[in-house]
């Protein structure tokens, strides 16, 4: 255990840092300042993903696994509960790579309705860790 | 490699003063931000005598030895350059092709500075454009439509007719087939399963629209790289992903969300309305504009920039070139997905 503060409160302190005191001093650097305000969102992303990473991907593997079973392409147990965060990462690309090839052989586009939820739930999920105004219209 | 700039102005001074017969000196080079694949320099030249003595504010471009999915070379985009030019397409004239690769390890050549800006926000949002956005859309639809003329047939440069040809030889009878297939492809290579690309990739292939008439397409046709002032628009640059296509997949690539830069209501580029668009280009090409391609090129449109994006995180973690643009833009693969999959659903 780790003293205080936690990693999100250092995230955010450099994101103040990099918007408050670094961009205005960048102001005839177009360059530099893009790349500033970029890394300013990355530094959003990786807070996000901490708060909210590991438990889309137990929701994806739940979903994608379930998935794969109830179709007969695989039978892979999913208990992940002595895994951590990279190894359930591991396990949700590979069920994503059974997925993918499940798709392309089959050539399947829109017409299995609940695959087609399935795919775009993971790529919501993705969006709230990557870009959450997204689906607002900004 | 690049060369250090010290020595590529040193032999960009000894190679101008031999062709040009004119002592020549470069008195500023200033490198610009450019694509994935070239390197871009703001150059002042002075030169003493000969056909051009006087000064020259022009911009130098060369490879950076990598290159992206069919992007053309040097050569070919100098000559689709020359050959829009010739068009009449508002671009900036390009000078002095060097294709030997003795004189600094890539093929380059110079083209004319524009004035203008080409950057997103500034087109979309900058207060002083306000006044010239609805004349600009209507020069870029009169530009398009020009740059649509050109067609196989009227290309007399057989090298680069047949460079500008996508055809894998598989689907002779469709443009779009090929695209999905170029696609597919790239796709397969990528070093992350992506379900939703899978799923996008079918539906195209099961929905492919037929191409009235081969053309010219610009293939990079956005926002981003249409250079305009407060006078309009000054030229569109960026014919790397220049190649003979459908007329549709230029429309729908201005009209994709990602390149309207937060002004999500003004579909064409965030500076129009679609259908204004639409019929702006009708009536300046004489040739009707098909919702339902420009909806199936727009979804090709997306997949095709989801992968790039997945492409350009893979350098950075490659190693092949670094850069927190490069890593930040592979998380931003799902938005161009999703937006496919919401086409998809709206083309039902």
């Amino acid at each position: 255990m780790q003293d205080r503060p936690e990693a999100n409160v250092l995230l955010e302190a450099i994101q103040d840092l990099l918007i408050k005191e670094v961009l205005p001093a960048l102001k005839d650097n177009e360059a530099v300042s893009y790349k500033t305000l970029v890394s300013w969102n990355m530094l959003g992303v990786i807070g996000r993903e901490i708060k909210y990473g590991e438990s889309f991907i137990d929701q994806e593997i739940e979903r994608v696994a379930n998935f794969l079973r109830e179709n007969s392409i695989s039978f892979v147990t999913t208990d992940t509960k002595d895994k951590n965060y990279l190894a359930k990462m591991e396990l949700c690309r590979s069920l994503n790579e059974k997925l993918t090839d499940y798709i392309r052989k089959k050539k399947i586009a829109n017409e299995d309705s609940a695959l087609w939820s399935l795919v775009k739930e993971s790529l919501n999920e993705k969006l709230k860790i990557s870009n959450p105004r997204f689906g607002t219209g900004e | 490699m690049a060369l250090p700039k010290e020595e590529l102005k040193k032999k960009i001074e000894s190679y101008l003063t031999d062709r040009l017969a004119g002592k020549t000196s470069v008195t500023d080079m200033i490198p610009l931000s450019g694509g994935a694949c070239q390197d871009n320099y703001l150059l002042n030249l002075n030169i003493d005598s000969g056909e051009f003595s006087g000064e020259h504010r022009l911009v130098f471009r060369t490879d950076k030895g990598a290159s992206l999915l069919a992007s053309l070379s040097r050569i070919d985009e100098f000559k689709v350059c020359e050959l829009t030019s010739k068009a009449g397409v508002k671009t900036p004239k390009p000078y002095w092709l060097e294709t030997n690769t003795d004189v600094i390890g890539n093929p380059f050549y110079f083209m004319e500075r524009i004035s203008g800006k080409a950057t997103g926000r500034y087109i979309v949002k900058d207060p002083s454009l306000n006044k010239v956005r609805k004349a600009f859309t209507e020069e870029l639809a009169d530009n398009l439509a020009r740059i649509h003329r050109i067609t196989p047939d009227s290309c007399t440069d057989l090298e680069l007719k047949k460079n500008l040809s996508r055809h894998s030889g598989k689907n002779p009878n469709s443009i779009a087939l090929d695209a999905v297939g170029e696609l597919r492809e790239q796709v397969v290579k990528l070093k992350e399963p992506h379900p939703a690309m899978e799923l996008i990739l079918n539906w195209l292939e099961k929905n492919a629209a037929e191409t009235d008439t081969e053309v010219l397409v610009h293939g990079d046709f956005r926002t981003g790289n249409f250079m305009v002032s407060a006078d309009g628009l000054q030229g569109i640059v960026d014919w790397e992903f220049a190649h003979w296509g459908d007329r549709h997949e230029d429309i729908a690539w201005l009209c994709m969300r990602d390149w309207r830069f937060g002004k999500l209501n003004k579909e064409a580029g965030g500076f129009a309305d679609r259908k204004e668009f639409y019929s702006l280009y009708e009536k300046f090409s004489g040739i009707p504009v098909d919702p339902k391609k420009v909806s199936f090129w727009e979804i090709m449109g997306n997949i095709r920039w989801a992968l790039g994006s997945a492409q350009q995180a893979e350098r950075h973690m490659s190693g092949a070139d670094k850069g927190i643009e490069l890593a930040a833009i592979g998380r931003r693969t799902c938005e161009m997905e999703f937006e496919a999959m919401r086409l998809i659903e709206d083309a039902r």
